[in-house]
């Protein structure tokens, strides 16, 4: 992390807004429990579909509107934020940390290893996140648990391909033979040379791979792969309110708003990493 | 050249064979099944080999079951990449002529927007603004029950064209607005993506010197940027849509399930649900080697539009 890095970054008209948004959203979720003003699950007879306050009929003690059961919708973004974006981060984490290790061992151990452990990566590609949702939920029963490994397993040729390629471009430089001529063993060779200049593209790669899980997570939930039904995750917000999309648009409209919002700011965070890592910008 | 092609089927024949070998561990974690062994792979390969791809709950078979809802998939798929390529190509082609200008800056909007919206937001969106407020399109299904098109080909637009008779011309049109929809939905993020790549391919080819010179020489512009700077520009775009083919198969799942379109997504997803566990299981692993086939043919593509690549060890 050098200045010029930080300046570069800094330069990119929306890095900081969508930076602060980015982190305000995970404030949120993180506070989400101590800030909500009902209890998301808490079913009230007397409040039902009730709209925004700024619309005819809202009530100020339920800001964003109630939906077909009385549950406060603001209590129940706040909470599905926790649970989406808690769940991408792990999906996002298992990815990383499963795409980087295999991927330093093809990169490392190259010819049959490689070959194995590519060929394995495009028999994941096959699997569109759905479909393992389904598999593994017929497999191990469905639940949260099978949608963020489904989510990462997806995700994990992604990584793999970022540090796989990576490790074979730098380990034909010079700097690297010169290391190696300095008699570094082959770990400190990987942790200190190699991995230092890995770690950019992977990042960045994370950051968009983070969105793409946020996207996945909320897509499960909404197909009820994911989390069971009364959980206020993203997605599911969405399926329950369905049914409901002409009498209380705003049921429908107020989820995937937090959705769009949350991964837009990931991938304007992402974007301007990529141009300050890789000032050219040329590669997706 | 035919080294190079070679390599590539033996790819994809062990490809296919991680599929199958993934499918069949899978199946084998179902509490009923027996512990996993060889033995039960190769009997499971063999089976697959003779096309025998299980019994759903009715006694049909699997395959006869996905291959009826196939085409409904493939048609949908097929328009939404049509018009992400027309539009995406263009526009990311026109972002690049003009970088740093409005219009890049426009499309560049777009792009990020086309990226971060929720796909099954963005359909329920389109469906409240013109099924339900305007009316102008029907909410769900391929065609109004009204019309009895005889399934000759399996893709509605081709079959209402085939038909013949007094009421072609409606169903046709009938067909066409209820395919409108979901193709927009669906053909929003490869549009994005294509745009995307498409100008940062077109703005380093346009750079380049080759270019320089050609314009030199006096060659017409719209030549240099449409025929000589687009084709070297097109082998990045494939790659990267080979690459997120697996996210175009998400979208086109939850398109399906929401229009109620009859394709393949809905299908598991309704045996799902019905616990039709031998459809789910069959279903998933024929979808993926559609996958597995597409990405191939997407690299044979790639192989094909560089010149360079075409004999060269990977």
């Amino acid at each position: 992390m050098n200045s010029r890095f930080v300046q570069r970054f800094i330069s990119h008209p929306a890095a900081l807004p969508a930076l602060f948004g980015l982190l305000l959203i995970l404030l949120l979720a993180v506070l989400g429990h101590a800030l909500s003003p009902f209890n998301p699950v808490l079913v009230d007879p007397h409040a039902q579909l009730l709209p925004p306050m700024w619309q005819a009929g809202g009530v100020a003690a339920h800001p964003l509107g109630t939906d077909d059961l009385g549950r406060d919708m603001l209590s129940r973004l706040l909470h599905g934020a926790r649970l989406t974006m808690g769940s991408a981060t792990v999906a996002l984490l298992l990815a990383l940390v499963a795409g980087v290790l295999l991927g330093s061992i093809a990169g490392l151990a190259g010819g049959l290893p490689d070959l194995l452990l590519r060929r394995c990566m495009d028999v994941l590609l096959a699997f569109p996140s759905i479909l393992l949702a389904i598999l593994l939920s017929l497999a191990f029963g469905g639940g949260m648990t099978a949608c963020v490994m489904a989510v990462a397993i997806a995700l994990t040729p992604h990584f793999f391909r970022v540090c796989r390629d990576g490790l074979c471009e730098e380990l034909g430089k010079d700097y690297v033979s010169a290391a190696r001529l300095d008699g570094a063993g082959p770990v400190s060779l990987y942790l200190q040379t190699l991995l230092p200049n890995l770690a950019a593209p992977i990042v960045v790669r994370g950051t968009l791979a983070f969105s793409t899980a946020i996207l996945d997570i909320a897509a499960l939930g909404y197909l009820s792969l994911g989390a069971p039904a009364p959980t206020p995750e993203w997605g599911n917000l969405l399926a329950s309110a369905h049914d409901f999309i002409q009498l209380a648009p705003w049921t429908v409209t107020l989820p995937g708003l937090a959705i769009l919002v949350t991964v837009l700011c990931a991938n304007l965070v992402g974007d301007a990493l990529r141009d300050a890592v890789n000032p050219r910008g040329a590669n997706p | 050249m035919t080294a190079r092609l070679g390599r590539q089927l033996l790819a994809l024949l062990s490809t296919l064979l991680g599929v199958s070998l993934a499918c069949y561990l899978l199946r084998q974690q179902m509490p009923e099944q027996a512990a996993p062994s060889v033995l039960g792979f190769g009997r499971y390969l063999l089976d697959l080999l003779q096309g025998q791809f299980g019994l759903d709950q009715n006694g049909d078979a699997v395959l006869h079951g996905f291959l009826a809802v196939l085409p409904a998939s493939l048609e949908l798929l097929v328009s939404a990449s049509l018009l992400a390529v027309l539009i995406g190509i263009p526009a990311g082609v026109s972002a690049a002529r003009r970088h740093q200008q409005w219009l890049d800056r426009l499309v560049g909007a777009f792009t990020l927007v086309g990226y971060s919206v929720p796909v099954f937001w963005w359909a329920l969106l389109l469906v409240l603004w013109f099924s339900l407020t305007l009316d102008w399109t029907p909410v769900s299904g391929r065609i109004s029950f009204l019309f009895d098109v005889e399934a000759r080909t399996g893709f509605i637009l081709i079959d209402t064209w085939l038909a013949r008779d007094a009421y072609a011309l409606e169903a046709f049109l009938d067909a066409l607005r209820h395919i409108l929809l979901p193709t927009l939905v669906l053909a929003l993020l490869p549009m994005a993506m294509i745009a995307r790549v498409t100008r940062a391919a077109m703005v380093d080819a346009l750079a380049a010197d080759y270019i320089r010179m050609a314009r030199g020489q006096g060659i017409p512009e719209w030549r240099l940027v449409w025929i000589y700077a687009l084709r070297n520009a097109s082998q990045p775009v494939v790659a990267v849509l080979s690459l997120q083919l697996s996210a175009l198969i998400t979208g086109l799942m939850l398109v399906e399930s929401i229009f109620s379109w009859p394709g393949v997504g809905k299908w598991l997803l309704d045996a799902l649900s019905r616990g039709d566990y031998a459809i789910v299981q069959g279903g998933a692993l024929l979808l993926a080697i559609v996958l597995v086939v597409m990405n191939f043919s997407m690299d044979l593509l790639r192989l094909w539009l560089s010149p360079p690549e075409r004999g060269r060890r990977r």
